[in-house]
């Protein structure tokens, strides 16, 4: 399906006038962000993607070529979309902490250089570090000894840099398939 | 004149391309891996068309490559560790100490690269040629080297099935860096990492945990985010392979925040891979197609176009899982197009066309996928496997 039309352009400012970023339009409506920008572009999308974006935006038609038109009954959006939208306000307000956090900092002059290894997020090293402790509680407290011999299993590829590399040059024996 | 035995126009060819790979590993790619499979008399005219300056140099830019080439892409670093060793030929009594040094460092970096593509018995027997040259050389000479080569050992007994020698050694490893190299303290936790994951590995819990949570504390303490982040990024796979599928993305969305910040992106493609076989298992599929062209971008950036074919191939299957069947043809449109730029080797392009050929007629299956998908794979453990002989099995 190839559309050499403008619907691109209803989409993007439907999108704008909700004051969706692509990012956010991307979360609600499971369409990759990449996705979404093909849309806006009016460029080859399927016609399952367009109705996904005219859903989660509560659009009711959209124009592809003169004469035809789209629709998507528009649907109330759901349980998951809405936590979505609140964990969202909830990490903004949290982002905002933060950067407020660091002016204030900055501001009293005891702001220093950042050394090369030290990421943006200063807590990243508490909270891995804590995230290590979780995981030994957690192993501790299983008493499964299946999921202890996987635990043992799967902990072996600390040692190994690259646990998806294939491991031998040995050809795997081939199933016959039947075609389409 | 008259040439020596195997001193050809060809080798000397050869000689070529290598110095042009030496200046820029990217103009001459697969040069390493022809000369790795030169014969004995062609590879010993090509040692003999160096001088011994340019033999070392070249030796030591072989273990480099090598070096970085360990997690990002382990079966090329086992073939440049391998030919690093293959040009420290010669008699061991003509050698000057620092040269017998350089061979103990190049079978030490070989076997580094066959522990991380898992060639546990060749790693071993790596480690004994590294340990017989640094035997040679003076006590004091490339003590460093030797202990990390040391832990080499350690990693490559636990898996071979003695993971008490491999304790021992990682013990041992731990103590000399804390020791000797006080200002080395991230290879000190590394080897303490080591000694903690056998200890959990053989069902010794309590101390193995407890180390765990040393190496963590240290780690914070020092400011250490890059142990930190290997470290949640392992433990994100273990939850994992649990089935604990909310722990497991916490560490890698951390561990993934931790080497950007880092700036390691090599580190970064494996992490997206990750989270997209995590989104993959919830039934996010979407989710998952967009992390693994993250993962697919990240591949191409790294310059490692067979991976990033496997990955392609992985939101292909993502596709089907999602039922967007309508988005595969146009994707894997693009896919040979972008692979095309990327010069994705000969056999690889063409498991990709056929695929491509397949969308494009809508007749591609899943199965199809997943068989193009296992090519890719073996395709990076060995170079020379060909795609005819899986479409004549499979049968298209």
């Amino acid at each position: 399906m190839h559309m050499e039309n403008t619907f691109g352009m209803q989409l993007k400012a439907r999108r704008e006038l909700l004051g969706l970023s692509v990012k956010k339009l991307s979360k609600f409506s499971g369409v990759s962000r990449r996705w979404i920008v093909c849309a806006e572009e009016s460029r080859n999308i399927s016609i399952e993607i367009l109705k996904k974006l005219m859903q989660a935006m509560q659009m009711t038609g959209v124009v592809i070529a003169p004469g035809m038109t789209v629709g998507a009954s528009p649907t109330a959006p759901d349980t998951a979309s809405l936590a979505a939208a609140v964990e969202d306000i909830g990490r903004s307000a949290a982002f905002a902490k933060q950067a407020a956090d660091r002016i204030r900092t900055f501001t009293l002059g005891v702001g220093k250089s950042v050394p090369k290894h030290t990421p943006v997020d200063e807590g990243f090293n508490e909270r891995a570090a804590r995230l290590v402790t979780h995981f030994t509680e957690h192993v501790r407290s299983l008493s499964d000894p299946e999921k202890l011999q996987r635990v043992e299993k799967a902990v072996s590829s600390f040692l190994r840099p690259e646990e998806d590399a294939p491991r031998t040059a040995k050809a795997h024996p081939r199933r016959r398939r039947s075609s389409a | 004149m008259d040439r020596p035995t195997g001193d050809t126009d060809e080798v000397r060819e050869l000689l070529t391309q290598f110095r042009r790979w030496l200046d820029d590993p990217e103009s001459s790619p697969g040069i390493v891996r022809e000369l790795v499979a030169l014969d004995r008399d062609r590879l010993a005219a090509f040692v003999r068309l160096h001088s011994t300056d340019e033999r070392l140099f070249a030796i030591a830019m072989l273990i480099r490559r090598a070096h970085d080439a360990l997690s990002s892409a382990p079966r090329d670093a086992v073939t440049m560790s391998r030919f690093g060793t293959l040009l420290c030929s010669g008699d061991l009594p003509g050698k000057l100490q620092h040269e017998i040094a350089l061979e103990g460092d190049a079978w030490k970096e070989h076997a580094a690269a066959l522990l991380s593509a898992g060639d546990y018995s060749e790693a071993d027997r790596a480690c004994i040629q590294a340990a017989s040259f640094y035997g040679v050389v003076a006590a004091e000479e490339r003590f460093y080297e030797r202990t990390h080569l040391t832990l080499i050992q350690a990693q490559v007994a636990h898996f071979l099935g003695d993971s008490e020698r491999g304790l021992q050694l990682a013990d041992r490893a731990g103590a000399t860096l804390a020791r000797f190299f006080p200002t080395k303290k991230r290879d000190h936790l590394r080897a303490r990492t080591i000694y903690a994951t056998i200890l959990v590995a053989s069902q010794r819990y309590d101390e193995g945990l407890r180390a765990l949570e040393e190496c963590a504390e240290v780690a914070r303490r020092e400011n250490d985010t890059e142990t930190l982040a290997s470290l949640v990024n392992n433990i994100g796979y273990v939850y994992m392979q649990l089935g604990n599928l909310k722990a497991a993305r916490e560490c890698l969305s951390m561990a993934l925040q931790g080497f950007t910040s880092l700036g390691f992106k090599s580190e970064l493609p494996r992490v997206h891979g990750g989270l997209a076989r995590i989104l993959t298992q919830e039934g996010r599929y979407n989710d998952a197609v967009s992390e693994h062209y993250k993962a697919r971008a990240a591949y191409l950036e790294l310059n490692m176009p067979v991976v990033a074919g496997e990955v392609t191939l992985r939101i292909i299957e993502a596709l089907f899982a999602a039922g967007r069947l309508n988005d595969i043809p146009s994707l894997c449109a693009e896919a040979v197009e972008t692979f095309t730029r990327a010069h994705l080797p000969r056999e690889a392009a063409k498991a990709l066309s056929y695929i491509n050929v397949s969308a494009r007629q809508r007749t591609l299956t899943a199965d199809e996928v997943q068989d193009a998908r296992e090519f890719f794979q073996r395709l990076q453990a060995d170079p020379d496997e060909q795609f005819d002989s899986m479409k004549e099995e499979g049968g298209d």
